[in-house]
């Protein structure tokens, strides 16, 4: 099942990104921009892009599998902010039209 | 520096080693990269603006560096370099980017405090390893990485168990090249069929065999590849 987020939800996803990284990383937020990298820049690791999905998923009722949004990020790298937030957009967005071509 | 074997960890027949460098040894590890890292290498650390994320970067690579030297392989750190091939795996290489002899495999983790690597001497074996310390944060995240058909009590409380089975599920990814997109939840760690030995396994059974240990509150896991190991499991 897909939907469209709004600009609002997208801003909201956005800076709850920005606040989840900042509180988790132990950086300050007004150093998380969305060219932020979030290994090299903020010392993130690969957990920290399971515990997103985890939490947006959870939100937005999304039952994507981990299966599938591994695969995505295969397609689409992800290193900055900016790229994470896009990827949560488009789980909570496409579902399990994830992978479609767009 | 100083590295700290782990020798439950190491294989000697198909001469894997693992060892672990503790950063809290040096007060700025990231003073000494000079000592250890050749040009591109020193580059790559340019662009990596976290400090911690710098130290850990140079430690994984100093921590390998270390063994290499220990084992003859290199007199000098400057005589080899870590590079990465197309799909981010690590490899050593001499200075020159040529072939470093001897080195079959590596791989580098690194987590807070602790750089790990990995070094197999066999060209036929595939290695990972990985890190991790034992916290609260795996259990939140669990559903994503454990299968109903893992083998638990692998350490001695639950939060041990989880960074265990992360460890050895990253290690495999590692090692083998396939993680993300079966998705961690679907390898499945559990015993190897003949030997009872830990192996990790993918859904279509390929299968790496792993060994772990708890140390000092991290979890280290490390996987390895060669069917021709089969029989001498119980090294």
């Amino acid at each position: 099942m897909s939907r469209q987020l709004t600009e609002e939800e997208k801003s909201t996803i956005y800076e709850e990104i920005r606040d989840f990284l900042s509180e988790e990383l132990d950086v300050p937020l007004d150093e998380i921009t969305p060219e932020s990298k979030i290994i090299d820049d903020l010392n993130g690791d690969s957990m920290i892009y399971l515990e997103l999905v985890d939490i947006f998923r959870k939100r937005f009722e999304t039952n994507v599998e981990v299966r599938v949004i591994g695969q995505y990020f295969q397609q689409h790298p992800i290193y900055t902010v900016e790229e994470t937030a896009q990827a949560v957009y488009d789980i909570v967005e496409r579902g399990d039209d994830l992978l479609a071509p767009t | 520096m100083i590295l700290t074997d782990l020798p439950a960890l190491t294989l000697t027949t198909p001469g894997i080693e693992v060892s672990l460098l503790d950063t809290r040894q040096a007060t700025d590890i990231v003073a000494v990269a000079e000592q250890f890292l050749v040009g591109e290498e020193l580059e790559q650390l340019a662009a990596i603006s976290n400090a911690g994320r710098r130290r850990e970067w140079v430690a994984a690579r100093i921590c390998v560096k270390l063994m290499a030297m220990r084992n003859g392989l290199i007199v000098d750190a400057h005589d080899c370099r870590i590079s990465k091939n197309a799909s981010g795996r690590p490899y050593l290489v001499k200075a020159t980017g040529e072939p470093l002899a001897g080195v079959g495999d590596c791989s580098l983790s690194h987590k807070d405090r602790f750089a790990c690597a990995c070094l197999c001497r066999s060209a036929s074996i595939r290695v990972g390893v990985d890190v991790e310390k034992i916290s609260p944060r795996l259990r939140k995240i669990r559903n994503a990485f454990m299968s109903p058909f893992d083998v638990r009590g692998l350490a001695d409380s639950a939060e041990a168990d989880f960074a265990v089975l992360w460890t050895l599920k990253e290690a495999y990814a590692k090692a083998v090249g396939v993680g993300m997109q079966v998705g961690l939840g679907n390898l499945i760690c559990d015993g190897d069929a003949r030997t009872g030995a830990p192996c990790v396994r993918s859904p279509t059974g390929e299968c790496a065999h792993a060994r772990y240990l708890v140390y000092k509150g991290y979890a280290v896991g490390v996987c390895f590849q060669d069917s021709s190991l089969l029989p001498s499991m119980g090294d």
